[in-house]
């Protein structure tokens, strides 16, 4: 439709507001409380605009164009309106130096003036030049205001980790409640009060971590004054450069602005576009500061001498290690980590081959989902069933998820499920435990740990008898599937879940629905020794529903470690088979790009630790190689929709670190491999791209794949009586853990803690706050996972 | 139930009712309630007992009557003989003097307070006497816990007829052409509001009843609900099958215990009827009505923010459009009507458009409900015509103005209405005329002031009440009225300057330009109606230092006049400083460094006497600081 601004014609929508209609044109109008992300609220009045034929003003976030609609933006009326709502709004805040008469000199004398504890105008506040208010204040020429100004006296709230509340600066837009509520789904602050003392607040005014804030740093990010701010770096100067990178940690793949001050990194913010949109974790908003400068870096490259690591030079250290590592060629292997770029992989990948003859670099976090799935794929010869990106949940009318608590492990993709419960999607949630995603599901099933098998072929049975869904028929294997789903024994389905069947006929129903289906999981599915079982069924019920499936991938290039391990001959080794050759003495040697849980007795003649930070395996080494960190290194990383995303460099490597694909390279030339003279990543990354090793070419049949009960856990039952699901969260860097690096951190999530049932905790006499030592009957506990345990000992 | 049925429990019930059955009928309104009604009702019950009479006599606990200045009443049917202020010592008396010997008992009519006259009569009251209570009225003739009541006064007729002759379009057309107007303020047309929400698109449709009656004073709306809860359910089922709904709500204040209770019970009894639920009264008609108790906030009353509150979250408004009747509740279109408004509709229906609207103005129709509060003799709830002169109601059903004193100002319309002067009595109310002056309907209060008010004090007042019930969300609201009540409590103190009156100006038009909603965009009217109608008593404050009313103590300044003094030692008693001195018999002074102008002394000192006198501005003492 056309509309007219200010006598310019203009083609609108209708799912613009005028505002942003305006905006999109690059006319002006102020506006404090309107946020992109968030729903009209129309509260600061600043906005507003004349509409011919409709009296007074109307503020134009929140009036939608129309056929013909006239707009005046600016007037003598509108300005005056405008100046005097800003008069009103200033005179409840820290305004000292608004109309302080020595402003325009100030900037050359105010050095560390920010420091103060008590704002009482812009240069003691610091928001300072990236405050909107101030900027609204400029463009409107406000510099004296009639009223008497009104300091609220509020004591600043500095006892929950991350930032600080000061809210005598609050204008009170309400942009933090409201995305607190309409995108992260967290609702931990409100208003408190009304009138001249309403402020924001949480319930019963208890802090920030009583009151269930996850500390995502929405509020931070879009809280126009300097009333929420980041506790770290807070009285420091303004960044003078950034550079997007993605976030290291989990494999939804932030894209964030890191910002930087001479060199030093300040601050990580959301990047606006991206798979984010503008939306980020603790992790990644609040800890990568710590995690670089962490003090447990490696600075300078050290070897053992005379028992001792000492350090030198790159030089005598690549020498030494490269002498050593040649003589154990075809003895020797390298575990790196999938939280690594795609160059680096592919360097490190070459050179176990290529320089050590070994079967190839092992990821430290393995199996993963995706190498289940792509196991199954190689088995059948089918095509995986379609995978889904994060832009698929919110237009998706079902979510189930499985295997992972999604709102504490990959919050970004919790706020896409948000947003599609918002238009009308229904979450379907089966966990063994009680949280944040069953309270927010239509619905949640309680279901045994480790019994999804059971839950995914019931589902899948009653979705066959009923015979609704169309999606699957007539594809390959539809036969052998029903088949092997009739071979398992009926008993054993809703039953061995631990629930009525009732309860899966209505899950089922809602699986019915017409619509797009996702299927979101996680490392949880595959934690028990029939992870293959599950995801068979998984898959079965995504191709009969022809639901997408969105695996979550753990770490930051968890799909990219997939992708380029689909070259390997199969029979690669795993990290079970590695650390078990390692403590039989099989193998002699290891290279440790990423964290794998040494045996403290172990028959390795040479280790290699080439890492960011000291790490327990450090002690044992007989070199340390210090690696760069993502942000001291360009790099791509594979996030779990398959995206190719390109991380920058953001600083200069700390101390004399080296990115992982360098020191590869050059141990494998002096190892006298060949073809490893990489000068700089971008290399690496155009050798990828003419390999096509990081597309993703699925091709092959739909169809499905046969399922059999899962074997090998319930008959150990009494010998370990008790299943330990692990909590997944990437809640660490390399080998670092978020928690080890920023006190902050620890104060919200400390993840060694063993929750137990009161019952079973009397049983193993335990108490609470005691120390307990678990034993499984899984050979390799490497990580979290879920393990059949028993409880040996207390104290 | 079915219609048949409902006529034949009609008829049951006016047959077994005996119409010259003498009846006791006590007042249970609020205001009687405070005087103490229940007892006086319980004494009377006993009374009846006690002498054997239960069957021949009838006790009955009725709605507002309305005259709450002179409660508690009793009015004594079938002759309607009209007993005011009635002490529990009196019960005996009446029943044995009036009840059974039929005489009256002088000392307890009402007198004329002009000539002295006692009056038998309820309806010839002059209080009664002008007004024309229709809807009103049935309040003193029903227990409003007893369905029947209402049944046997031809209660759920108007449903009836709807169900079983008109089509949803009629109910709509008949209300439009009766001109009925929303009640609870605005005057939106209520048959086009109803039309709007009909022709909305979606099949959950919902009507509320707006029972969040906030303003300072006012209390029609409790009254009727607490009177005659039945109505108000008529019209709500009424208006929801003329907009297709089948859910409602009233969002009644927990404030108001007695409505919460007796609407609980009329829903209660409604739906035991079968007038409520499915398929009422044999129809395909089903619709049933919750009650959501309000934690009363003033804002609640706003419609978004009435809904926003039944949702579950905070009560703050939203920008309009959308409207409710597109996206109210839970994003379903809504209907809202305040309690009045739901209470004209059976009337409407029950006698016809035209009937209605024989009364009233040319864009007003019908009658309206003033709560006629503050420095009037006759205090209560009046009911109207469209269009009745302010003086009418003031001084001859209200009965002037207390004390004998001069009138100044009546405030029509809550905090956020205007405050008209004695040139604006002869206005003729209705919506047009009161927004022209300044003012507003609002829901209907009506406070009348005196010659001893000071009207800066007032809009004060005013602004202090509204920026503690701001909702706090949109700038202009929150911070404009905070503003506005401090430079008017600054102007008070004695501490105004001459910019002060433009810069009240200036913020009144942009707390009314800006403001988010209702509250916030009529807010500054106590302001800017006093400065418009009163503007020679702030100059009086910020230039000659003086309160002409002698209330803003900051002006005030009390002395011993020598000659009048008697020396009595009473104001020397009463002053909480010391600042009297004086010997018995010997005339007293005041020691202007050491008062505070509590105005003890002034209050004590004896009418034959009249020494303390107070003053402001020029004529007093001055204070001279040691």
């Amino acid at each position: 439709m056309k509309i007219t601004i200010d006598g310019r014609s203009i083609e609108a929508q209708g799912t613009k507001t005028v505002l942003e209609v305006a905006q999109d044109n690059g006319i002006y109008i102020p506006a404090l409380c309107s946020h992109p992300r968030l729903a009209p609220y129309a509260a600061c009045r600043l906005c507003v605009v004349s509409i011919k034929g409709k009296p007074g003003f109307q503020p134009s976030c929140n009036t939608y164009p129309a056929e013909g609609m006239e707009v005046v933006t600016d007037s003598e009326e509108l300005r005056l309106q405008r100046v005097r709502t800003m008069e009103l709004i200033l005179s409840e805040h820290p305004n000292a130096c608004l109309i302080c008469s020595e402003k325009a000199d100030c900037e050359d004398h105010k050095a560390s003036i920010r420091k103060s504890a008590e704002v009482t105008g812009c240069v003691f506040c610091s928001s300072n030049r990236r405050c909107e208010l101030q900027e609204i204040v400029v463009r409107l020429k406000v510099d004296s205001i009639p009223y008497s100004s009104v300091y609220r006296g509020f004591s600043v709230r500095r006892s929950d980790p991350f930032f600080i509340q000061d809210y005598n600066l609050c204008i009170l837009c309400g942009r933090c409640v409201r995305i607190c509520h309409e995108v992260r789904g967290a609702a931990a602050i409100s208003f408190m009060f009304r009138g001249s003392q309403a402020v924001v607040g949480t319930m019963f005014d208890r802090s920030l971590m009583a009151a269930g804030c996850q500390f995502c740093g929405a509020c931070v990010d879009v809280c126009p004054t300097g009333a929420l701010a980041e506790r770290v770096g807070r009285h420091e100067a303004l960044p003078d450069a950034e550079a997007e990178t993605v976030c290291p940690y989990c494999g939804v793949g932030c894209r964030l602005v890191v910002e930087t001050l001479q060199g030093r990194i300040q601050a990580a913010k959301p990047a606006e576009g991206g798979v984010n949109r503008g939306q980020a974790c603790v992790r990644g908003r609040f800890t990568l500061r710590d995690v670089v400068y962490s003090p447990s870096r490696i600075r300078r490259p050290m070897v053992k001498k005379d028992g001792k690591l000492v350090e030198t030079s790159w030089e005598d250290a690549l020498a030494f290690v490269a002498g050593k590592l040649k003589s154990y060629a075809g003895r020797a292997c390298v575990v790196v980590s999938s939280q690594l770029g795609c160059e680096d992989l592919f360097v490190l990948d070459r050179f176990a081959r290529e320089a050590l003859g070994a079967g190839g670099a092992v990821p430290s976090l393995q199996p993963s989902i995706l190498d289940g799935l792509g196991d199954l794929v190689k088995a059948h010869g089918l095509k995986t069933p379609h995978r889904a990106s994060l832009a698929d949940l919110p237009g998706s009318k079902a979510i189930l998820v499985l295997g992972e608590n999604v709102p504490v492990s990959h919050p970004v993709v919790w706020v896409e499920i948000l947003e599609a419960l918002r238009c009308g999607a229904k979450l379907l949630v089966a966990s063994h435990k009680d949280d944040l995603l069953t309270r927010h599901a239509s619905q949640s099933l309680k279901i045994r740990p480790g019994s999804e098998f059971y839950l995914l072929a019931s589902l899948s049975k009653v979705l066959l008898e009923s015979g609704s869904p169309q999606a699957g028929s007539g594809l390959k294997g539809l036969d052998g599937f029903k088949k092997s789903l009739e071979k398992l024994p009926a008993s054993c389905l809703a039953d061995t879940a631990g629930l009525q069947e009732e309860e899966v006929r209505r899950l089922a129903e809602a699986l019915r629905c017409c619509g797009p289906i996702v299927l979101v999981f996680g490392q949880g599915l595959i934690s028990m020794p029939w992870a293959r079982e599950n995801l068979a069924a998984l898959w079965d019920l995504a191709v009969l529903t022809g639901a997408r499936l969105l695996p979550l991938a753990e770490e930051s290039d968890l799909f990219g470690a997939w992708l380029l391990a689909r070259r390997k001959p199969s029979g690669a080794p795993s990290l079970e088979t590695v650390l078990r050759a390692a403590t039989t003495g099989e193998i002699k040697a290891l290279y440790l790009a990423g964290p794998a849980p040494l045996p403290e007795k172990h028959g390795l003649e040479f280790l290699v630790v080439q890492d960011s930070f000291v790490n327990e395996a450090c002690q044992g080494a007989d070199a340390v190689l210090p690696a760069a960190t993502f942000a001291e290194a360009e790099g791509h990383f594979v996030n779990l929709e398959g995206r190719v995303q390109k991380s920058e460099k953001v600083i200069e490597p700390v101390g004399e670190a080296k990115p992982d694909w360098w020191i590869a390279s050059h141990l494998a030339s002096r190892m006298g491999a060949e073809g490893f003279g990489y000068e700089d990543a971008g290399r690496i990354k155009e050798q990828l791209d003419k390999e096509g090793l990081l597309a993703l070419q699925e091709e092959g049949e739909a169809g499905f794949v046969p399922v059999t009960a899962p074997s090998g856990g319930p008959e150990r039952a009494a010998e370990y009586p008790m299943v330990l699901p692990g909590e997944y969260c990437p809640d660490y860097y390399r080998t670092l853990a978020l928690c080890q690096a920023s006190p902050d951190f620890k104060v919200l999530r400390n993840p060694r803690r063993l929750k137990i049932g009161p019952e079973d905790a009397a049983g193993a006499g335990l108490q609470d706050g005691a120390k307990a030592r678990v034993e499984s009957s899984s050979a390799c506990a490497a990580g979290p996972g879920t393990a059949r345990v028993k409880i040996t000992g207390a104290s | 139930m079915d219609l048949n049925e409902l006529e034949t429990l009609r008829t049951r019930i006016t047959a077994s009712r005996d119409k010259d059955k003498p009846c006791i009928t006590v007042c249970g309104g609020t205001g009687c309630h405070a005087y103490g009604c229940l007892k006086v009702a319980q004494a009377f019950r006993d009374e009846v007992r006690r002498l054997g009479l239960s069957d021949k006599v009838a006790v009955r606990q009725t709605g507002c009557h309305g005259f709450c200045e002179r409660g508690p009443i009793v009015v004594l049917q079938p002759k309607g003989i009209f007993y005011q202020r009635i002490q529990l010592a009196d019960v005996p008396e009446v029943v044995s003097k009036t009840v059974i010997e039929g005489l009256v008992i002088e000392r307890l009519l009402y007198a004329e307070p002009k000539t002295g006259a006692r009056i038998v009569a309820e309806r010839d009251v002059p209080f009664y006497k002008r007004q024309h209570r229709r809807i009103f009225g049935s309040n003193g003739h029903l227990d409003p816990t007893d369905i029947d009541d209402y049944l046997a006064l031809d209660g759920y007729r108007a449903l009836a007829k709807v169900l079983s002759e008109m089509a949803p379009a009629d109910v709509i057309a008949e209300i439009n052409s009766a001109g009925l107007r929303g009640r609870g303020g605005a005057g939106f047309p209520t048959g086009r509001k109803w039309e709007i929400c009909r022709a909305a698109h979606g099949e959950v449709k919902y009507v509320i009843c707006n029972a969040d009656e906030g303003d300072p004073g006012a209390y029609m709306d409790r009254s009727l609900l607490e009177g005659n809860p039945h109505s108000v359910i008529e019209g709500m089922i009424i208006g929801a099958y003329a907009i297709g709904s089948h859910e409602g709500f009233v969002y009644v204040r927990n404030e108001y215990p007695l409505a919460v209770e007796n609407v609980g019970i009329a829903v209660e009894a409604a739906r035991k009827h079968g007038l409520l639920g499915k398929s009422i009264l044999g129809s395909k008609f089903d619709f049933d009505i919750r009650i959501f108790k309000g934690a009363g906030a003033f804002v609640s009353g706003e419609e978004t923010s009435l809904m926003s509150s039944i949702e579950g979250r905070r009560a703050s408004p939203r920008q309009k459009p959308p409207f409710p009747a597109q996206s109210g509740l839970w994003g379903k279109p809504t209907n809202i009507n305040n309690v009045e408004t739901w209470a004209n509709v059976p009337w409407i229906i029950r006698n016809g458009a035209k009937a209605y609207s024989q009364i009233g103005t040319q864009d007003s129709k019908g009658t309206k409900i003033f709560a006629l509060v503050g420095k009037i003799n006759n205090t209560g709830l009046v009911e109207v015509p469209m269009g009745m002169k302010l003086r009418e109601i003031i001084f001859e059903i209200g009965g002037g103005i207390k004390g004998g004193k001069e009138f100044k100002a009546v405030q029509t319309g809550g905090p956020s209405g205007g405050c008209m002067p004695t040139e604006l009595l002869d206005l003729p109310i209705d919506y047009a005329s009161l927004a022209q002056a300044g003012s507003m309907m609002g829901s209907g209060g009506m406070i009348v002031m005196d010659e001893g008010t000071c009207m800066v004090d007032v809009a004060r007042y005013f602004l202090h009440f509204t920026q503690e019930e701001s909702c706090g969300k949109c700038v202009p609201c929150r911070v404009g009225t905070r503003q506005m009540a401090e430079i008017l409590a600054r102007i008070t103190r004695g501490e105004g300057v001459e910019s002060d009156v433009e810069r009240l100006e200036t913020l009144a038009k942009t707390v009314k330009a800006g403001s988010l909603c209702g509250l916030g965009q009529t807010a500054p009217n106590p302001v800017l109606t006093t400065l418009r109608y009163f503007r020679k008593e702030y100059d009086a404050h910020i230039k000659e230092r003086r309160c002409p009313a002698l209330v803003c103590k900051a002006f005030l300044a009390f002395d011993i006049d020598k000659r009048k003094c008697v020396g009595c030692l009473l104001c020397l008693k009463a002053c909480p400083v010391k600042a009297v001195s004086g010997e018995i018999k010997k005339p007293h002074s005041i020691d202007q460094t050491l008062c505070i102008k509590c105005g003890a002394c002034f209050e004590v000192c004896p009418p034959k006497v009249r020494a303390v006198t107070k003053t402001s501005g020029a004529s007093a003492p001055e204070r001279v600081l040691p």
